[in-house]
């Protein structure tokens, strides 16, 4: 017997001599990398702006005819300005001074055809552009079909960037070389996108050198590898890694608000949505405060009206502040026909108050249903949660009736209240079955007015109707969170997250 | 073989089939960010033969296959054979260092607790072997970036390309599978060490050591190649969750993605090439058989 004892400890001797060895090995292969600034967000990337855009956009490869500025409002980029000619029509004058990374010059010509990509393909189906051509060298004419005041900043879209015609090979694209002050460098998809910088760049050449995008799916593992340095800065984290990370040296937390808003839909064409008087009944049963400081860490802050007050003046500023009244909520279902028995739950006609919540997995919505569940469970509303995947929601809500579904828009994806729109138009995206002449009538109105103040009168309006009508309850504004080395010098979260700003960052020490 | 793989295709493309969720609706929502028209929904869905009837378009996807067109992806413009060319590699690498780790792992293990059953050391495997298959894999991923890399600095957080990338994964996704095959070891192990056999061998005054690893350890592995065989699917099911956290690009992430996104010529593909890894794997395990035990080659000859 204590023959078999020594081989086993020979076989052990020898197994914690290989795994050290490995181990050690492993040590000595990590930290190859000379990368100046790596950037870890979840967001897939890919050499075309129409697939993956907002990476090439966002580190500064790509640029478009128009930009946003920190306002959140369209701002002189490729096109130093733009008039409205006519109704329908718009010309942009674009920068002398610019050529693309393969030395190609910036003329109306190479716009034209770029944009005509853009034009063409499905993201801009909703543009009603009919023709761009070039005026002269230095001049690009875009019409449309109806008079569109959200033009520009259609033109400020990640997708609407301008190529050079050296990025195509027989129709195919096959680099995105455009005019930013990164240069495109190399791409895998699902990994990395790897940019340096623009040397001859006719703005602010940024002190980075090289710049690398990773494709980081895991929240947790953006965070690991931050404060492993293997990242200098790390976006879209979970909320309650917030107070964690401002403790921790060498990291620092940023939390921009961004215009996004999670929010509640009816279904105002079934019961027992279609009355008015019941969605409001839910929109005041909810304490949006409490909300916001339990699941989202009193990072995320309540909302109310669909456009933050905090981000542009095209919020209305009347609305009111907070609307949690959960007396006014049980008053307004008594009237309603939803009277309390002897039950908890209130019943109509001997038919009980119970609802059917949809949220889909992502992040917060299911905590977030979670609280409503139980804060209208105090106005007698019993609420029923169905979690399911992003595509079976919009398959459910698109096609069924269904009462209501939680879910979270970009109020200004291109920055333009015209987004309102889609929300609330009768024919728009959300499926709530909402049809309100008035409303319709101010959003066409504003769809195609010049004038800014006429417009912002339009749409204050349009946001009191829908915050009273409730064809949503607008439940919480949206925070990103962004952690970074405290090394990175500079950095200014841009509200729209149109670029990274990259070319303002500094690297203390280097 | 491909008998099986004409199964697991048909099997798939049904289940796809009636997966709810529109996928010309899903896709053109998603590349338009706003809900696209019932003329551009139908267009789609001519453009990619979604309004055939479900026989058609399966045959029609099939006879592509046998020309070796897997079809493009809805949402990139890449063809599904360029995707799994990028992708499968990093599984592959993954599930070999996984499985390699596993064994390393499970078989000197196993044959320890068998042979010193009922001792501390079979109990303390025992229960080793218990946390093994109960820990989940992200937690154990999570736990050993924490140690390994944060603490220790030995390896990079996550990421992939050289082997300092692979080694926690791998342990990550070994160990579950080694807390498996560590049981079966000691079972299959008991049993063969009460075989006559075994007796016979000790009574000639065989050395025991010899006993155990020549006599008793080849035959005892027979169950274990066919059951490490089979595992290689919950290597594969757990790849997906591994990658994720130690954010490596491969099949296991490529299919969740396509599912969600449906983009269904991708699933497809990634379906065919595992049931093709698990038919490969299926004739390995057969070939193992015969190196394991001669009886076998010798019944084929026959």
């Amino acid at each position: 017997m204590p023959e078999k004892h020594v081989t086993m400890d020979r076989r052990t001797a020898l197994k914690t001599t290989l795994g050290a060895g490995t181990l050690a090995l492993a040590g000595c292969l990590a930290g190859d990398d000379d990368t100046d600034f790596r950037i870890g967000s979840p967001w897939d990337v890919g050499r075309d702006p129409l697939e993956d855009g907002s990476p090439l956009r966002r580190l500064g490869i790509t640029e478009a005819l128009v930009s946003v500025d920190y306002d959140a409002e369209p701002a002189p980029g490729l096109a130093t300005d733009w008039e409205r000619v006519e109704n329908t029509r718009w010309e942009f004058s674009l920068r002398d001074d610019v050529v693309f990374h393969d030395g190609e010059e910036l003329t109306a010509d190479v716009v034209v055809d770029s944009l005509e990509r853009t034009v063409e393909s499905e993201a801009f189906a909703g543009v009603p552009i009919t023709a761009i051509e070039a005026v002269d060298d230095s001049t690009v004419a875009v019409e449309t079909d109806t008079p569109f005041s959200p033009l520009p900043a259609h033109l400020s879209r990640n997708d609407a960037v301008i190529l050079s015609p050296g990025s195509f090979e027989d129709g195919e694209l096959v680099e995105p070389i455009s005019t930013g002050p990164f240069v495109f460098e190399s791409v895998q998809p699902g990994t990395e996108l790897r940019a340096i910088r623009n040397d001859d760049y006719y703005g602010e050449v940024p002190t980075i050198e090289s710049v690398r995008y990773e494709v980081v799916e895991d929240d947790q593992t953006r965070r690991m590898k931050l404060e492993n340095s293997e990242l200098e800065m790390a976006r879209i984290l979970p909320q309650e890694t917030v107070s964690d990370l401002e403790e921790t040296d060498g990291i620092d937390v940023y939390t921009p608000e961004i215009p996004r808003i999670r929010f509640l839909t009816f279904d105002t064409q079934s019961e027992p949505f279609d009355d008015e008087r019941v969605r409001r009944a839910v929109s005041y049963a909810v304490d949006r405060e409490t909300l916001t400081e339990s699941v989202l860490e009193g990072v995320d802050d309540p909302a109310v009206g669909p456009i933050s007050p905090e981000m542009t003046d095209w919020a209305d500023p009347d609305l009111e502040e907070s609307l949690y009244d959960p007396d006014r909520a049980r008053q307004l279902l008594d009237e309603a026909g939803w009277t309390t028995g002897s039950e908890e739950v209130r019943t109509r006609d001997g038919e009980d108050f119970e609802i059917e919540v949809v949220a889909f997995d992502a992040r917060s919505l299911p905590m977030i249903a979670k609280v409503l569940q139980g804060q209208l469970a105090d106005v007698g509303i019993d609420l029923e949660i169905t979690v399911v995947e992003y595509g079976t929601m919009l398959d459910q809500v698109s096609q069924d009736s269904f009462d209501a579904y939680l879910t979270s828009w970009g109020t200004l994806w291109y920055p333009d209240p015209d987004r309102l729109a889609d929300m609330f138009h009768s024919d728009g995206d959300l499926h709530h079955g909402y049809e309100n002449e008035e409303v319709d009538a101010l959003l066409e109105e504003a769809r195609e007015l010049d004038d800014r103040e006429k417009r912002r009168e339009r749409y204050h309006e349009v946001q009191s109707i829908v915050v009273e009508d409730a064809p949503i309850s607008v439940l919480t504004g949206y925070t990103n969170v962004i952690a970074t080395a405290a090394e990175v010098d500079g950095y200014e979260p841009h509200p729209t997250e149109i670029t990274y700003g990259l070319e303002t960052v500094d690297l203390e020490g280097e | 073989m491909s008998i099986v793989m004409a199964g697991v295709s048909l099997l798939t493309y049904g289940l796809v089939f009636v997966t709810p969720g529109d996928p010309a609706y899903t896709i053109l929502h998603e590349r338009r960010g706003s809900p696209p028209s019932d003329a551009e929904v139908a267009a789609f869905r001519a453009e990619h033969g979604l309004d055939e009837p479900f026989v058609s378009q399966y045959l029609s996807w099939l006879s592509g296959v046998l020309r070796g067109d897997l079809g493009t992806s809805y949402f990139r413009s890449e063809s599904v054979s360029t995707l799994l060319l990028q992708y499968l590699p990093n599984t592959l690498e993954l599930a070999v260092a996984a499985m390699i780790v596993s064994l390393a792992l499970a078989v000197p293990v196993g044959v320890v607790s068998a042979v010193h059953r009922d001792t501390w050391i079979d109990r303390t495997s025992q229960i080793a072997a218990l946390l093994g298959v109960s820990m989940p894999n992200f937690w154990l991923g999570y736990l050993l970036i924490l140690v390994v890399s944060l603490q220790l600095g030995l390896t990079p957080t996550s990421g992939s390309g050289t082997l300092s990338h692979l080694v926690l994964p791998a342990i990550t996704l070994g160990t579950g599978l080694a807390a498996i095959v560590t049981r079966l070891v000691r079972t299959s192990m008991l049993e063969v060490l009460e075989a006559e056999y075994v007796d016979t061998a000790r009574s000639k005054g065989v050395r025991e050591r010899l006993v155990v690893y020549k006599h008793a350890l080849r035959n005892a592995l027979i169950p274990v190649v066919t059951i490490v065989g089979l595992q290689f699917g919950f290597v594969l099911s757990g790849a997906v969750v591994v990658e994720v956290v130690f954010q490596r690009p491969g099949l296991g992430t490529l299919l969740v993605d396509a599912v969600f996104a449906r983009d269904y010529p991708v699933v497809q593909g990634v379906v065919l090439v595992t049931a093709v890894a698990f038919v490969i794997t299926n004739q390995l395990v057969d070939l193992a058989y015969v190196a394991l035990d001669p009886r076998i080659e010798r019944g084929e000859r026959a």
